[in-house]
């Protein structure tokens, strides 16, 4: 899957190339609009990372060409800006998705992921992790045919971590990613521990509970025993 | 009072004093131009008596006209006087009118005489009347014609200064629009245009330059946080750390997390205090409350927490974003803040929202809990600024906030 990341700050955009790499996706960056013009006009890419804040303005330009060239790339947008009437602008220009700076690289992940799987148009429903299968449009999971009983959260986080395999997964990017901003306070970590725990509990009877590991004091880690 | 009403009082009153006293004049004038024109006839009538006795050496029969009397009273002494005097008479009709006489002496054939002469001044009288009743009407029409030409032309003068005053009343500050102001040749107009519409540009350039400077720390700000961010979650990829490299950098993830939120919530209250959340529309409280209970139900549902919710029908009149922010503070607050098996109640009317949740904590103080850093104590990593948020969007929307504790529950009560 190839991957456009357009951020002015290098930094940044070195970061994100680096992590999706480990998700297999093959990134390429640049860093302005003259550079991402040419790309576009080269190649084609499952999913655009696109600073809507570059200078100039040429972010929400770039959006516009996309969509009058009907450029059928996901197109996610990352930008500083927070407020409703900038999401609200994205998502109308056209983009599929709108991130607001600063994100954890791994909520980043699995919005690229989530916009790849809805524009793919080769009817991939179920993703698999092991033994593990996830339904993408009944939003359920099921080992070896039978049915997991998760709650919506759980479901949230067991896909979260899918699209993070082999990553460590802070339990700050896990809290932001379940509750966004009904999520005050940080050391509410016991709720995402007691959603872990529960996981767990429902991956053990299939044996599958040693897929999520702890990672001391950071976080945790879904990834395929050895 | 209108300006119309306190021109025309002036007007008016002026007016009716000028002509008031023009009519008076008009009156006595005439009336004095009528005796000296009838006394200059009355001297003529004395003249010729007089000349007639001379020539005559008798008295002059005298043909009695209808307005004028010629009578000779004989006296004992020679009349030495000769005066003027306007008095009732009756005429030839038998009815009583004014006339104006001359009286005078003279001698015939050795005795004196005293020679009355009278004219009437009825038709004179009568061409005053008329004269005057004329001068009143048109008094009158002027009056009036000037009270409806003024009404006309003033109500006619002043629209534009009318149509400014709308233009001016829809102004915001932070819409694209601009004010077009009425032409009209009318300098003082033509020159409050101006130095509104200058005005107008000025405060619109102001504005958009505060916006953007927030706007830019906002991307400034936002830029080396997320780089940082995205360096420690790079970092905690490393399967080589040590135990105390882990620790550490969860401490810097946490601290950097901190920063983060309180950035965000300093931006916000920037951003409403420079009034980028101006626009506001008819929210139903209702709705938006429902819908935030079945977002925070999971929660609720994880830590046993109980909700007791009243809701009625509420309609207030504020910013959606920030109707949104409110509630959610409101209800984080009343979940976090909250204890295991906890509950919240939530009560709205159409004047008011009061949300209470039972806590461990101790009371808060009511005085400064609004102030922006307050924490009653280190209450785990929250940035203090929750609730100086939600008292920000309370005095924007022009709702009033206050907080009561009893009995272990937190209680806040907006009103509006």
């Amino acid at each position: 899957m190839n991957v456009l990341i357009v951020e002015d700050a290098q930094e940044l955009s070195q970061s994100i190339a680096e992590y999706l790499a480990g998700q297999s996706f093959i990134c390429e960056q640049v860093h302005n609009y003259q550079e991402a013009r040419k790309k576009i006009e080269l190649y084609d890419y499952a999913c655009i990372i696109l600073d809507i804040g570059l200078p100039d303005g040429s972010g929400l330009h770039l959006l516009n060409d996309l969509k009058s060239d009907k450029k059928l790339e996901g197109i996610l947008i990352i930008s500083a800006k927070n407020s409703l009437d900038d999401k609200v602008k994205g998502l109308k220009a056209g983009a599929d998705d709108y991130l607001t700076k600063p994100f954890h690289l791994s909520e980043l992940a699995a919005r690229v992921a989530a916009i790849i799987r809805r524009k793919s148009f080769q009817g991939n429903n179920i993703i698999h992790f092991g033994v593990i299968e996830l339904d993408i449009i009944s939003k359920t999971a099921r080992i070896e045919g039978k049915l997991l009983d998760l709650t919506k959260k759980e479901y949230q986080l067991l896909l979260y971590f899918i699209s993070n395999k082999n990553k460590v997964i802070s339990r700050n990017a896990i809290a932001i990613h379940l509750w966004g901003d009904k999520m005050d306070m940080a050391n509410n970590y016991d709720f995402v521990y007691t959603h872990i725990k529960n996981l767990r509990k429902k991956l053990a009877l299939f044996h599958a509970d040693d897929y999520l590991q702890s990672i001391y004091g950071m976080g945790y880690k879904m990834m395929l025993p050895k | 009072m209108k300006l119309f009403a306190k021109y025309n009082r002036t007007l008016i009153s002026v007016t009716l004093l000028i002509f008031l006293v023009a009519g008076i004049g008009i009156y006595y004038t005439l009336k004095y131009a009528q005796i000296r024109q009838v006394d200059s006839d009355l001297e003529i009538e004395e003249q010729e008596i007089k000349l007639d006795i001379e020539k005559y050496h008798e008295l002059p029969t005298t043909l009695s006209v209808d307005d004028q009397l010629i009578q000779f009273t004989p006296v004992s002494k020679p009349y030495a006087q000769r005066h003027f005097l306007t008095t009732y008479l009756k005429d030839h009709g038998g009815e009583m009118e004014d006339y104006r006489q001359l009286i005078f002496g003279t001698v015939l054939h050795g005795k004196p005489y005293r020679v009355t002469v009278s004219k009437s001044l009825e038709e004179t009288d009568d061409l005053i009347q008329a004269a005057f009743a004329i001068t009143g009407i048109t008094i009158m029409l002027i009056l009036i014609s000037l009270l409806i030409i003024n009404r006309i032309v003033l109500k006619n003068l002043w629209r534009p200064f009318y149509q400014t005053l709308d233009a001016v009343k829809g102004f915001k500050v932070d819409s694209e629009k601009s004010i077009q102001f009425p032409q009209t040749n009318t300098e003082e107009f033509d020159a409050m245009a101006k130095t509104l519409d200058r005005s107008i540009h000025q405060a619109k350039t102001d504005y958009l330059a505060l916006k953007t400077f927030s706007e830019n720390a906002s991307h400034e700000i936002q830029t080396p946080i997320a780089i940082i961010r995205s360096k420690i979650d790079m970092l905690m990829q490393d399967a080589m750390l040590t135990e105390e490299q882990s620790r550490n950098l969860v401490i810097v993830s946490s601290s950097l997390d901190q920063l983060s939120r309180l950035n965000n919530s300093l931006l916000l209250m920037a951003k409403i205090e420079n009034r980028q959340f101006s626009s506001t529309q008819e929210i139903w409280l209702n709705e938006k409350i429902k819908l935030k209970m079945i977002d925070f139900e999971e929660l609720w549902h994880m830590e046993g927490i109980t909700i007791d919710a009243n809701i009625n029908p509420a309609r207030v009149n504020m910013n959606n974003e920030l109707a949104d922010i409110l509630l959610n503070n409101l209800f984080s607050n009343a979940t976090w803040h909250n204890r295991t098996n906890g509950k919240i109640t939530i009560l709205l009317n159409p004047n008011s929202l009061k949300i209470s949740n039972t806590s461990d904590k101790q009371a808060l103080d009511p005085t400064s809990i609004f102030e922006r850093f307050y924490k009653s104590s280190q209450v785990g990593q929250s940035n203090g600024l929750g609730l100086s948020i939600i008292k920000q969007i309370c005095e924007t929307a022009q709702m009033h906030i206050d907080y009561s504790y009893n009995k272990e529950v937190h209680t806040f009560r907006i009103s509006w």
